[in-house]
């Protein structure tokens, strides 16, 4: 957000510029990513099953990950 | 050839992990669950069975298709052997299949030759690294008991040269939890990778007793998480992804997580040994009483559909009565069966941290939303 002023001065014109900034939450990238990558997941309470997604979900996870763990 | 019938839907499609050379390995990690066996004999998988494997579970299983190459050490199967593979699945590759192969390597063995091949045919590569080079030679050792640290750095090079960029497993023990800023910052900020998982070392049946004093305590397990949750959040990218702090993300949030320790799929996954022998997990190797059945003489419908295994699904869906009471016990499912305490029906070994870290990341995100919230 911001809020801008400007006045005349002589010939000139001063704009005052304040700016109000809001900090970007601690670690809000990190935790917006992760969410993101939870799109492609069933809920909990469904049936549904997790371990084999679609291609599609294979890149949006990094296909790396198979799901077992150690591998 | 029949079909796959009788199995419970909820099993699903079956997800292979392939140990296609026995135990044999050409490191000696201190902590490994496989080092009361025989390390040292090469026996690979004989083209019959590989064949045999494929063939019969390509016929049963339709969508998409999980392969996880597996050891020992898989490389050491040579590559003549994996050129097999592709052939194989693309001899017998269905209209509704699609295919991906997954290895799991020490990278030691990488070279031009093998990176080539992984390239050519789309094998995702992970690779196990427990940290920055004191952390890693610790405890991966070669035969020679020398660190192994220098040749997997190599070979993750070789493999980024042809573009490939390996996932990371790393591996805890009680030592490296010390470690765990040096680590995270090596992995992050010296080795440059995205994505990796924690596997935390719990010799629950005491396997390995040269090595019951590596064994982490919730205690540990605990701090490590906050600690890597802490500096994840830290820094601050929205492409990082460490598995753990995306499970426990994936649970609070009220979704599956990926992990079969965390999404109380694990039934869903079987090993099948370079001499045929079926099993669960890699991680119940050393439990007879869990062998599903042997390729060699049965069928992999027979063996998919037996009394053990049926028993073993159920098993793993059957909580402990703690879980009942527990705001959770649908994102944790009791963890993973080879760390359950007392068999397959025990309570989850580190449930304690389990609780405690998915409340300390429930309020890191109540954090952000507030601050998210106040921001607008």
């Amino acid at each position: 957000m911001s809020d801008d002023s400007a006045r005349s001065a002589g010939k000139g014109v001063i704009v005052e510029k304040t700016i109000h900034t809001t900090p970007y939450p601690v670690g809000g990238k990190a935790i917006a990513g992760a969410l993101a990558r939870t799109k492609y997941s069933p809920s909990n309470h469904s049936d549904e099953l997790q371990s084999i997604r679609s291609p599609a979900a294979w890149q949006q996870w990094g296909d790396w990950d198979n799901g077992h763990a150690d591998s | 050839m029949a079909r796959l019938v009788t199995l419970t839907p909820s099993l699903g499609v079956a997800i292979p992990i392939i140990k296609v050379v026995s135990d044999f390995c050409n490191l000696r990690c201190r902590y490994c669950f496989y080092n009361t066996r025989d390390q040292l004999t090469r026996t690979v998988m004989s083209d019959e069975l590989l064949e045999k494997f494929l063939v019969e579970y390509m016929e049963l299983f339709s969508g998409h298709l999980f392969f996880i190459w597996h050891g020992g050490e898989p490389l050491l199967a040579g590559l003549p052997f994996f050129q097999r593979i592709p052939e194989l699945q693309r001899e017998h590759l269905k209209e509704e299949q699609t295919i991906k192969n997954v290895i799991q390597t020490n990278a030691t063995l990488i070279d031009d030759k093998w990176a080539e091949f992984f390239k050519t045919h789309d094998f995702k590569v992970g690779v196990s690294v427990d940290g920055d080079k004191e952390s890693h030679d610790h405890f991966r050792l070669n035969h020679g008991n020398g660190g192994s640290f220098d040749y997997v750095m190599r070979g993750i090079e070789i493999l980024r040269k042809h573009g490939i960029e390996p996932g990371i497993i790393q591996t805890l023990t009680h030592d490296n939890t010390a470690r765990v800023r040096e680590d995270f910052s090596f992995f992050t900020n010296i080795l440059g990778v995205k994505r990796w998982g924690v596997n935390d070392f719990r010799d629950v049946n005491a396997v390995n007793q040269a090595m019951l004093g590596q064994s982490i305590t919730n205690e540990e397990l605990t701090s490590f998480l906050k600690t890597y949750i802490d500096m994840w959040l830290a820094q601050d990218d929205g492409a990082l992804q460490i598995r753990e702090v995306e499970n426990f993300m994936a649970g609070i949030v009220g979704k599956k997580a990926s992990s079969c320790t965390f999404n109380g799929e694990c039934s869903r996954y079987f090993s099948l040994a370079h001499d045929g022998k079926v099993h669960p997990c890699d991680r119940h190797l050393n439990r007879e009483e869990l062998q599903f059945g042997d390729l060699s003489s049965q069928s992999l419908s027979d063996i998919l559909n037996s009394p053990t295994r049926l028993k073993y699904a159920e098993n793993v869906k059957t909580l402990h009565p703690d879980c009942a009471s527990c705001e959770w016990q649908q994102a944790c499912h009791n963890g993973c069966t080879a760390h359950r305490v007392g068999g397959i029906s025990g309570k989850y070994y580190f449930c304690e941290t389990r609780k405690s870290v998915f409340g300390y990341l429930k309020d890191k995100l109540e954090e952000y939303k507030q601050q998210e919230k106040g921001g607008d």
